[in-house]
């Protein structure tokens, strides 16, 4: 008797069909070749719907799919039949947005493949074994980002690269964000960088 | 992971999609693994090699089993990394590789380290990594840390110990089921998803114990919680208590149905979806309980969200089937989701409108619906064939438009699946409305001038040729019929043939045009199409002379083949050219019971359109012929029952035996059906010796032995009994077979010439009661047992006794009457403890009897029956009482 609600699946496909990122919980789906033939039979089904401002859904071989596109980016949530359809929305609407805030609005493949590890750990987040973890897009790419990025604990804890890679993860994003970088803003930077390196040298 | 990991295409090349993983390759990324092996560990370099081995993974690349294990003892090396990226994708890493079980030891340090950090993602990550890859050994040292954890202040670290419970809980229910006092607390816990976590697992926990459920629903009921996921569980869980509770709808309000009701007020979507589709689902749903979810899905059709629509549609759609009434309030919204974009909503929409529809709207139904077929896909088209369908049955005066739009819709573009489907509707159409049969057939022979599939071709031709000469001027098909003779391929000219003869037998005034037809056809380049057009010329009089065609012959062409397609192909393969000529009545005539029912016309593919008309050879149909077929029987009259087979012998013994019981007004006939299991004997004259000493109105009259019975190949031998006409009688036949055995060589597999006469010992034989009562529904019952009145009725009360459940007792009463239950009354809901049960069946004699049967829980285990029979005859009446009472 299944009481909770389980997703099956979660794809990440491209605009042709392609895997970017996908995840299985359930044996439905025992091979590879299974699971191509189904993400195949998704794609084409749902290929010529307009899914971009709200998202879609539809209904096939028993299982229920809801899904919304973005540039060349598809993404899907498939659960089983009798699933609330809107409890899949809302997963759909957790991951979707979390991979937004995760690239930064620069939806689109090359991003997506560039930042494959984000997008894993983000699925790693909204589901564990078919049960749902989380469905607010804030709280997903909050745990998927403070890995990488803005690491939370004391510096002290840090390696050199690790501060290094602080630092230069800083410098280019305010470089994407500026059109030109004041001395002033790489001079403070370097401080920045000096600081970091000592207090790890110091611990 | 900001560079690229793999060198950029050259730009000449363009086309080709840049990708950071272009060009990617196993053998290379597992080389690059080493660096995990490094003594100065470089986390950014560690965290892309983990990346690209996740990508392989993930597009489906296999690793060996030697490849995973490297990896994974690799892998297990970062532990020494204080980074904390890399850590996460280590994490993942190895969930992923699902490492066995003298692996997981390496890791399980380093993950009880992680277990008890101070910080809270190592926490949570580790308890997830460690119970998915965990065996129950291990567990039992991890315990209190997870139930520490399940407390824990930081909710992510709590939920995941709780989902980890939720799958622990599958594999090692007795530890998991020890940590109930932590789940308990954590349900009250304020993050939203902990508390949907710890409630889920509560419940996992407690399942099997409805006492405990109920109290965890009513005490949540009342209370408040905070989670929508959470509170979408509670609705489940408490239909789920509203399914097995005790008390029913009699008795005033269902419990907890305000809390179903207040939930649809909630500010969630998925909460007020989740309890509205509970209402409709609820057991015995009334339409004062169903108001209030209607008007929330009917207001969730108008969104502009195509999920919710969808999901509105979908279960008004499931509500139409029972309570059509309560869904045509929505029907103006429905409507205007027949434009809508996502066709499985339009669908979805236009079937509900078909269930809820009535008369007066079919014809503007119609006209919407033929705007919205061009655009939507064949398997959304066949659902809609289907509901008109259903829609034309039910309103058979609308047959005329309903036709119409079938036969425009099987002239469109279509696949096969959807094409049979149209023809499916037209021939049940024809056959369960006699006014649209003209129509329909011209439309079926319109469609195969231009129809591109062999198999309906044939299917269609042949159900032509059944139909067609009975109506009103058969003429005017064989145009069409004869065209195909000129312009298809073998297969559809030979079945063309076929029909033309049958026009040609049936309808004397059309033979000689038939004939000369026919004579061309001799001239065909297939032998198949030549061969028939010969055997009808020469058997239906072809030589010129017009006369009327004996029954016989008739019969000889058309008639179904009594006997099973595989003991004839059996028999074809064992005939030797010889002298003597193959005899199609050496073939044994039966296998079984059941495959009666699939008899196959001669030369025909397998399965006509659904079957010959009217519907189906039933079994009775089967039986009849083949009684009928054996000249002792063939005085004694109509069938009036046959029984299902009684199994007269254990299952795996030397002889394989059951019996059909085939009741006539004033005659019983034994049907044994025996099989042989003994590759090494030749069964012969195998008759059964019948002992009806203690059924005294009966004499035995004819046997009618089974001459030989080959191993594994079924035959038949007939008893046959007189008793006094139109009486029920009823008694025990004890029951011998006697035979002549003959030993086998399996070699060669010829048999002896001496046998040895034996017997074996059979069980007994009851003709009982209900073997006079035909099952035969009515749909109306309440209808029918008024206007049959109150004349002969006989009413009485008997106690059962005391019974396993009150189910049990339904069932009892029903098999010893052998009635029709209707309306689906021999369905006693769980938990109940009376019921109403209505049978109806035809007594011998084809008296009508109507039986209403209410049943009451009379102390803890004792059953009481109220019996009352309507019948049209009060010998009847009584005679049902009788059953009854000596049952």
């Amino acid at each position: 008797m299944e009481l909770c609600p389980s997703i099956k699946n979660i794809l990440l496909l491209d605009s042709e069909g392609n895997r970017v990122a996908v995840k299985y919980y359930s044996d439905d789906w025992p091979t590879n070749s299974a699971k191509e033939a189904f993400e195949r039979a998704v794609f084409t089904k749902t290929q010529k719907t307009n899914a971009r401002t709200e998202a879609e859904i539809t209904m096939f071989d028993n299982y229920i799919v809801v899904y919304k596109f973005v540039q060349d980016l598809h993404f899907f949530v498939t659960g089983g039949e009798n699933e609330n359809e809107i409890i899949l929305a809302t997963v759909l609407q957790g991951f979707f947005d979390a991979v937004g805030l995760l690239l930064r609005g620069n939806e689109d493949k090359r991003e997506a493949l560039e930042n494959l590890d984000l997008i894993l750990l983000c699925l790693d987040e909204i589901v564990d074994g078919g049960i749902i973890l989380e469905t607010d897009a804030n709280v997903i790419a909050g745990k998927v980002d403070s890995h990488s990025m803005d690491v939370g604990a004391p510096l002290s804890e840090q390696t050199i690269t690790q501060a290094l890679a602080t630092a230069r993860e800083h410098l280019t994003r305010s470089l994407l964000q500026t059109e030109y970088i004041p001395d002033v803003t790489l001079m403070s930077l370097q401080a920045c960088i000096l600081d970091a390196i000592f207090v790890a040298d110091s611990t | 992971m900001a560079q690229p990991l793999v060198k950029k295409d050259d730009d000449r090349d363009e086309e080709v999609e840049y990708s950071p993983f272009f060009g990617i390759e196993k053998g290379a990324v597992l080389q690059e693994a080493r660096v995990f092996n490094d003594p100065q560990l470089d986390p950014q370099r560690c965290s892309q090699v983990i990346t690209k081995l996740l990508y392989l993974l993930n597009q489906g690349e296999a690793f060996t089993k030697v490849e995973a294990t490297e990896v994974f003892f690799s892998v297990t090396k970062l532990f020494q990394s204080k980074d904390l990226g890399l850590r996460r994708m280590v994490y993942v890493m190895i969930k992923e590789l699902s490492p066995s079980a003298d692996e997981v030891i390496m890791v399980t340090s380093s993950l009880m380290k992680d277990m008890t950090s101070k910080t809270d993602m190592y926490r949570a990550n580790a308890i997830r990594v460690l119970c998915r890859i965990t065996d129950g050994t291990l567990l039992t040292q991890i315990e209190r840390y997870l139930k520490q954890a399940i407390v824990d202040k930081n909710p992510v670290v709590s939920s995941a110990a709780l989902v980890s419970g939720i799958h622990l809980l599958q594999t090692n229910p007795e530890i998991v089921k020890r940590w109930s006092n932590e789940v308990q607390e954590a349900v009250q816990s304020r993050a939203a998803l902990v508390q949907f976590h710890a409630l889920a697992l509560l419940h996992q926990i407690r399942q099997n114990d409805r006492l405990a459920v109920n109290k965890l629903v009513s005490s949540l009921t009342r209370g408040s919680v905070r989670s929508p996921l959470a509170q979408c569980l509670l609705i489940r869980y408490t239909s789920q208590v509203i399914r097995e509770s005790a008390n029913n709808t009699q008795t005033g309000d269902r419990p907890f149905y305000d809390f179903l009701e207040g939930c649809l007020r909630h500010k969630a979507e998925m909460v007020i979806f989740e309890a509205a589709r509970a209402i409709t689902e609820l057991n015995g749903v009334t339409s004062r309980e169903l108001t209030p979810a209607i008007t929330v899905l009917q207001l969730f059709l108008s969104s502009s969200k195509p999920v919710l629509r969808f999901a509105a549609v979908r279960t008004l759609n499931k509500v139409a089937m029972t309570h059509p009434t309560a869904v045509t309030n929505c029907n103006i919204d429905m409507e205007s989701l027949i434009s809508d974009q996502n066709r499985s909503i339009a669908t979805l929409a236009i079937t509900t409108l078909l269930k809820t529809g009535n008369e007066s709207s079919v014809d503007r139904l119609m006209k919407q619906i033929t705007n919205f077929m061009s655009d939507i896909a064949d398997e959304f088209k066949i659902v809609v064939v289907e509901a008109i369908r259903s829609l034309c049955l039910k309103f058979p005066l609308k047959h005329r438009s309903l036709m119409n739009f079938l036969s425009n819709i099987l002239r469109e573009e279509g696949g096969f699946e959807y094409k049979k489907a149209i023809v499916d509707s037209i021939v049940i159409l024809i056959r369960d409305i006699p006014e649209a049969k003209e129509t329909g057939l011209l439309h079926l022979c319109e469609f195969i001038e231009d129809c591109e599939f062999t198999y309906l071709s044939t299917q269609i031709l042949h159900f032509l040729g059944i139909e067609g000469p009975k109506t009103s001027d058969p003429s005017k098909y064989i145009r069409y019929i004869y065209n195909r003779v000129h312009l298809e391929n073998a297969t559809v000219r030979a079945g063309a043939v076929s029909t033309l003869a049958k026009f040609g037998a049936m309808v004397d005034g059309l033979k000689p045009r038939i004939f000369v037809l026919l004579r061309r056809c001799l001239f065909d380049t297939d032998d198949e199409v030549r061969d028939r057009a010969t055997l009808y010329l020469n058997t239906l009089g072809g030589d010129g002379a017009v006369v009327e065609t004996g029954a016989d012959v008739k019969e000889f062409l058309f008639g179904s083949l009594d006997i099973p397609l595989v003991n004839l192909e059996n028999s074809l393969k064992n005939y030797e050219p010889s002298e003597k000529p193959f005899d199609i009545n050496f073939v044994p005539k039966e296998v079984k019971t059941q495959p009666l029912a699939e008899k196959k016309a001669p030369g025909k593919k397998p399965t006509g359109l659904g079957a010959p008309p009217p519907g189906p050879p039933s079994t009775v149909d089967a039986y009849e012929k083949l009684l009928s077929s054996i000249p002792e029987f063939s005085n004694f009259g109509k069938l009036f029952k046959s029984s299902a087979p009684v199994e007269l012998t254990e299952a795996e013994t030397e002889y394989a035996v059951n019996v059909v019981k085939h009741i006539f007004d004033s005659h019983v006939v034994f049907q044994y059906n025996c099989t042989n299991t003994i590759p090494e004997q030749l069964l012969e004259n195998v008759t059964v010796l019948v002992d009806g000493s203690e059924a005294e109105e009966f004499s035995e009259v004819a046997s009618k032995p089974l001459r030989s019975l080959p191993y594994d190949s079924p035959g038949q031998t007939f008893v046959a009994f007189e008793k006094p006409e139109g009486v029920p009688a009823v008694g025990k036949f004890s029951n011998m077979l006697r035979f002549i055995v003959k030993e086998v060589d399996p070699s060669t597999g010829e048999a002896e010439d001496d046998g040895v006469e034996d017997e074996y010992q059979l069980e007994d034989l009851e003709v009982v009661a209900a073997d006079y009562i035909l099952k035969v529904g009515v749909s109306n019952f309440r209808n029918a047992w008024e206007s049959m009145g109150a004349d002969f009725e006989r009413v009485d009360e008997y106690g059962l006794g005391p019974r396993d459940s009150l189910a049990e007792a339904v069932n009892a009463v029903i098999d010893l009457l052998g009635m029709q239950p209707c309306e689906g009354t021999e369905v006693v809901s769980p938990n109940s403890r009376s019921h109403t049960c209505l049978l109806s069946g035809v007594y011998i004699g084809n008296v009508k009897v109507l039986v209403r049967l209410q049943f009451g829980l009379d102390g803890p285990k004792d059953v009481a029956m109220k019996l009352a029979v309507r019948s049209e005859d009060e010998t009847v009446s009584d005679a049902i009482h009788e059953i009854v009472a000596s049952g």
